[in-house]
């Protein structure tokens, strides 16, 4: 995740992005990227996948941004990139059931495994983020690692944890505000 | 259609945990995307949320001081592939040894110590389609998936990739992809420039009679 100045998503945003101002467009990538990547994560099962979907998706919006020349509510292009979105994933299903499936366990998603993203991000935020991470309290650190790294059964960590699913939630929350946190400090230095 | 989330609600409710845990059904699922994709505040903290644990999942958090003493499960083994996907595989094969090269020649990547797994971007000929919009972090590499369409080529390829109205930005002469296996190319982003659009010309030089393979794209900024 890198910083982002905040931009407001309004006519003037939106007529830069038609404008193909490189600024904005940067800002555009990076900012909904983000978003569609935790958005396709549940929805598709490779990087690959993940990838070409963002990618569909920026093209489909910036071209009819540029051919209509603008967006009737410019408040609602958050909401326009999100069905786009839906619509790529609905095409990309509807596309691979017309085709003869693979085995079920045909390149099974392993999502401890860094996608290209993640693994590109080196140079830039790996440090960043694994500074912040390993700052962490070790009683969040070892629940991130339960939940995300060796996906353990929810109500496995909650027994073991004596606690109930509505208080998981808040030490995820709590972890993640600590998380959060460090990574903000760190970027701003 | 989703029915709408509301920002209060979704603080109040935790929505991004549960997001996250996987807690909730399809249709608040899709109104808690709808919901954040619009709303600044829940997206700053998705986006953060996202790379917290995508970092974890891709196990680049340190270890604990104890250790959980679980097992970790590890990926399911693969059955036997069918025939369609060999020659992605031996191109995965061919990216890897690639990746390996490009992180030998550049310094600056030398810090990587784990394996990476590469995106490749499919390149298809100039008629199918629209360009394709290639994005890049600055400092990354760019994989190119060149689909050759069923043709064979025979001994040596030959590629160039030039910047519309400007020169040749890389050019060289490889080893034919075999069995139908696309040509995979490691680009660095940095001999790029954003916005700007791009042909890929391939050539077989064993048959010179055959016309050049044209593949457009263009660079957007990220």
């Amino acid at each position: 995740m890198v910083r982002l100045p905040f931009h407001e998503f309004d006519q003037a945003y939106v007529d830069r992005l038609v404008a193909g101002d490189p600024e904005t467009e940067r800002h555009f990538t990076r900012y909904f990227g983000d978003l569609m990547t935790l958005k396709l994560r549940s929805r598709l099962r490779s990087p690959a996948a993940i990838e070409d979907a963002k990618q569909e998706t920026f093209v489909r919006v910036l071209t009819s941004l540029k051919r209509k020349r603008s967006l009737a509510t410019p408040e609602t292009l958050g909401a326009f990139v999100n069905s786009t979105c839906n619509n790529v994933v609905f095409e990309l299903y509807r596309s691979g059931s017309r085709t003869t499936p693979l085995p079920d366990q045909y390149d099974e998603a392993d999502e401890r495994r860094p996608g290209a993203d993640l693994a590109m991000l080196a140079g830039e935020q790996q440090v960043l983020v694994k500074t912040a991470l390993d700052g962490l309290p070790d009683k969040d650190r070892e629940l991130l690692r339960w939940l995300f790294y060796e996906e353990r059964d929810k109500d496995e960590i909650c027994r073991e944890l004596n606690i109930d699913r509505g208080y998981l939630r808040v030490l995820l929350h709590r972890a993640k505000g600590r998380f959060r946190e460090r990574f903000t400090d760190q970027r701003t230095g | 259609m989703p029915s709408a989330m509301d920002h209060r609600h979704a603080v109040e409710t935790l929505a991004l945990e549960r997001y996250l845990l996987g807690e909730m059904v399809d249709q608040e699922r899709d109104a808690f995307e709808e919901h954040f994709f619009s709303c600044v505040e829940c997206a700053e903290d998705a986006r953060a949320a996202g790379t917290m644990r995508d970092a974890v999942a891709g196990g680049i958090a340190g270890a604990v001081n104890q250790p959980s003493g679980r097992v970790v499960r590890m990926p399911a083994p693969r059955r036997r592939l069918a025939s369609i996907v060999v020659p992605w595989a031996a191109a995965a094969s061919l990216a890897l040894v690639a990746g390996y090269q490009g992180l030998v020649l550049r310094p600056g990547l030398k810090q990587l110590a784990a394996p990476i797994v590469l995106s490749p971007i499919t390149l298809r000929p100039a008629s199918r389609g629209e360009e394709l919009v290639v994005f890049a972090s600055a400092g990354a590499m760019i994989t190119l998936a060149v689909d050759l369409g069923g043709s064979v080529m025979n001994g040596d390829t030959a590629y160039e990739i030039d910047q519309v109205n400007g020169g040749t930005i890389a050019s060289d002469r490889v080893s034919a992809p075999k069995d139908g296996a696309p040509l995979l190319l490691l680009v660095p982003a940095a001999l790029f420039q954003p916005g700007q659009h791009y042909v890929l010309f391939l050539k077989n030089p064993g048959n010179p009679p055959l016309t050049a393979a044209e593949y457009r794209f263009t660079v957007g900024a990220r």
